[in-house]
């Protein structure tokens, strides 16, 4: 499972959650370099130039080497079908993009591509495991879904690709918008019921142990 | 996970199985409210 980077183990959890998806922000020399780099995308600049010095997202984690990530790109094709739209997130051992699966009507999909170096990879068994039960049981419909996996030759390197069903936003986003922070009690029943079922299934049919349930809230596949 | 979060069996190195999950679908209950961690340092 994906470890959040977060500075200061005491911070609460939505605080911390800030510091890690606005990693520059706490160094303002940093968040203005990024400011003006987007300002010179806006007047239509092929290129803009970010302070090398300024650590951005997955290379704020420990042991971040620039050798171990593939340089995906916008508008890259994937297996001829995935093609890129954008960045949706990272990980200690992977970054996440959105990309449109052209072979099945445009639809979207995550694409989740891990460094070159990945000790034991360990969720695409438990995948294709649970993809193996899929059709006998309910509870398989809350638990996001793996549509494909390949591996790709990168500069340094083969790396493991896995494609997700695109999800929306996750708990915590949402209750970012929701004032006072509070949700609808309906809305925490059903969501824990969904989770319930889905916890059900990995237990009882698929005999998983999650070990990361208490990332729920947390962002990013 | 972040020490927080860990079920006792696993902070405390004990041998751990499925129940380490049904405590942290419980810590996700409990975050649902937005307070301190249930269980805050």
């Amino acid at each position: 499972m994906a470890i959040l980077f977060t500075r200061g183990s005491r911070s609460r959890l939505t605080s911390s959650l800030r510091a890690s998806a606005l990693v520059a922000a706490p160094h303002i020399p940093c968040f203005a370099s990024l400011i003006h780099a987007t300002a010179q995308l806006a007047r239509g600049l092929a290129h803009a130039t970010l302070n090398p010095s300024c650590l951005v997202e997955e290379e704020t984690v420990r042991g971040y080497k620039v050798e171990h990530y593939y340089p995906v790109e916008a508008g890259e094709i994937f297996q001829h079908r995935y093609s890129v739209i954008g960045k949706l997130g990272y990980g200690s051992a992977s970054t996440v993009w959105l990309c449109r699966d052209l072979s099945k009507e445009y639809r979207y999909v995550a694409l989740k591509v891990y460094i070159n170096c990945s000790r034991v990879q360990r969720e695409l068994p438990v995948y294709n495991h649970i993809n193996s039960l899929r059709s006998k049981y309910e509870g398989h419909n809350h638990i996001r879904r793996l549509l494909d996996s390949f591996e790709i030759s990168g500069p340094h390197g083969n790396h493991t690709c896995l494609v997700h069903q695109a999800l929306g936003m996750n708990l915590e986003e949402l209750r970012e918008l929701i004032p006072g922070g509070m949700f609808a009690a309906d809305l925490m029943r059903q969501s824990l019921r969904d989770i319930l079922r889905g916890l059900y299934f990995l237990q009882e049919d698929a005999g998983i142990i999650h070990t990361g349930i208490a990332y729920l809230l947390l962002r990013n596949h | 996970m972040p020490d927080v979060y860990r079920a006792p069996e696993v902070a405390l190195d004990m041998p751990w199985s499925y129940p380490i999950d049904l405590w942290g679908f419980a810590m996700t209950a409990c975050d649902f409210h937005p307070s301190q961690h249930t269980f805050a340092c």
